[in-house]
């Protein structure tokens, strides 16, 4: 029981935290697509297995374009 | 002792010695811990159930939860856009070298088996040109100086890069510059003469001196290290007058020692390190303790400073960043497709390292062969036939002149490769997981 308490906790810090059975809030999902909702739906029925951590976002995709292994092509 | 590790389609578990079991979803990019129970699903006889919300409804058993994650589409992951211009050029301004260095890529001596003194800069201008026409404004243009040591020629890099500059300005394109130099021949007149680029500094040495005098030799045979150092010291001094400035080294069997090599440029105030494995290196030894090597100082780096520190390190910044942007990286780097490199001759190659390659020529001049690019332009991680592998979005399908150098064709990847690449893809993923969910985890439990 105890490690399904840890993940309860985790789920509500978590990316796809969800109203249903976690005590938690919709709200940071924003509008949800269906997709999304499909997936909030998704992690309420994981509760207790699977918790996603949440991306810091922000990311540029363009840090992720010309990365290479022979020179540092990236990182600027 | 290394972690277990689980597969099932497109999400792959592991153990943590420490017992921690994390998750990583291959398409969807997600970082998750998983139950002890959904660990013990991944081995055990499931009925296969589809997405759709009923199946949904039903899906309480850890059998099912896997399925049913497995087959989701995160609605916020997109794949890599290169576009279809060029937007980064490496340049030869000169193929020859002072130094003399063990595992040099660049034909053993820098000169890729053509030596040639100073690149032609009138030469160079129309190419520029021809590349920055095609872009929109807002776009970003890089341009990485290359050798041969470029700073035997730093006149060229003065000339091209103000010449790009100017047209900066008519086009409203933003570009920036690298340089990778091997140090010794910075001093007050190459800052003087880079004033205005504020060039990124890439700084090869492999270690602490001792160790670097063995593998980076000048031509005398005599060490490279303290004019290396001499030249670090006036780049820190002239920080104002450079962009980001990074050590870069390079591992192979005959230097191993990544921990002794953190550990000697920790006293430096660079902004990054960038410790990557010899592209012509397959022994399977050194390979495991590279890897080794590269899990200590990821250790040394987290304990010390937490995720900045950690990603002082090129190749765990490279994966939180594509992690954090939650873009597929379908292509390991822009080569043939948004890179293009120059050498010396002003003829263009798919790759900085393919340029004594003949076979590789793409173009000359501002005369692109567009047969020879064609080919290149798919993604990567299907010419090189990465299939199911789990770390494909996170790692590109690999480095084309490492598989080339390694088994003889460009698409065909060494086993030693995807080892190393997935084993620090791990570690990279573990790091993640803890500074996402930082303050959650830590198994605390509330008592229920
Ligand atoms: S193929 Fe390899 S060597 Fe060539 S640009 Fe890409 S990462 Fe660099
Ligand atoms: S090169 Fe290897 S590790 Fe990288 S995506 Fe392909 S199979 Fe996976």
């Amino acid at each position: 029981m105890a490690k399904i308490a840890v993940f309860e906790k985790l789920k509500a810090g978590g990316r796809l935290a969800t109203g249903s059975g976690a005590g938690t809030s919709d709200a940071a999902l924003g509008a949800p697509s269906e997709a999304q909702v499909v997936q909030a739906h998704g992690t309420s029925h994981f509760l207790g297995h699977i918790l996603i951590v949440k991306p810091k976002g922000g990311g540029s995709s363009s840090e992720v374009v010309n990365q290479g292994s022979c020179v540092p092509l990236g990182g600027d | 002792m290394s972690p277990l590790i689980r597969q099932y389609k497109d999400i792959v578990a592991y153990k943590l010695p420490q017992g921690a079991l994390i998750a990583f979803h291959a398409r969807n990019l997600e970082v998750a811990e998983i139950s002890e129970e959904l660990w013990e699903a991944f081995v055990s006889e499931r009925v296969p159930v589809q997405s759709d919300f009923q199946s949904l409804q039903s899906a309480l058993s850890p059998q099912s939860a896997l399925d049913v994650w497995n087959n989701v589409d995160s609605p916020s992951v997109r794949d890599q856009d290169l576009g279809s211009e060029v937007k980064t050029l490496t340049i030869n301004v000169t193929q020859i070298c002072n130094l003399h260095c063990h595992y040099c890529a660049a034909g053993g001596d820098g000169t890729y088996g053509d030596p040639i003194r100073q690149i032609s800069i009138e030469k160079t201008f129309p190419q520029i040109r021809f590349f920055m026409d095609k872009l929109k404004p807002g776009q970003k243009f890089s341009f990485i100086f290359l050798g041969g040591e470029p700073l035997l020629y730093p006149e060229a890099i003065r000339g091209i890069g103000q010449y790009a500059l100017s047209l900066e300005k008519a086009k409203n394109i933003q570009v920036s510059f690298r340089i990778i130099t091997n140090g010794t021949l910075i001093d007050q007149r190459f800052v003087d003469l880079m004033e205005g680029l504020s060039p990124s500094i890439t700084l090869s040495m492999d270690g602490d001196p001792a160790t670097n005098d063995l593998v980076r030799p000048q031509k005398n045979g005599r060490g490279s290290s303290e004019q290396a150092l001499l030249g670090l010291d006036v780049l820190l001094k002239n920080r104002k007058s450079f962009g980001s400035i990074l050590i870069h080294s390079v591992f192979n069997r005959k230097n191993l020692n990544v921990v002794q090599a953190y550990r000697f440029f920790q006293q430096f105030a660079v902004d990054g390190f960038d410790f990557t494995f010899d592209v012509t290196e397959k022994d399977e030894q050194a390979n495991l303790v590279f890897i080794e090597q590269m899990k200590k100082i990821a250790q040394l780096a987290f304990t010390a400073g937490g995720e900045s520190e950690l990603r002082r390190i090129a190749f765990f910044d490279g994966i939180f960043s594509t992690l954090d942007a939650q873009v597929r990286k379908v292509n390991h780097c822009g080569s043939g497709k948004s890179l293009l490199s120059i050498d010396s001759r002003n003829q263009i190659f798919s790759c900085p390292l393919m340029v004594s390659h003949k076979g590789e020529q793409v173009g000359t001049g501002i005369e692109l062969n567009l047969q020879k690019l064609e080919p290149l332009q798919a993604p990567l991680i299907g010419m090189n036939n990465c299939g199911r592998c789990w770390a494909r979005n996170l790692c590109g399908g690999g480095c084309l002149y490492n598989h080339k150098a390694t088994t003889g064709d460009a698409h065909t990847k060494h086993p030693t490769y995807c080892d190393r690449t997935r084993s620090l893809i791990f570690e990279a993923i573990s790091y993640y997981k803890q500074t996402r969910a930082e303050g959650a985890f830590h198994g605390e439990d509330s008592g229920i």
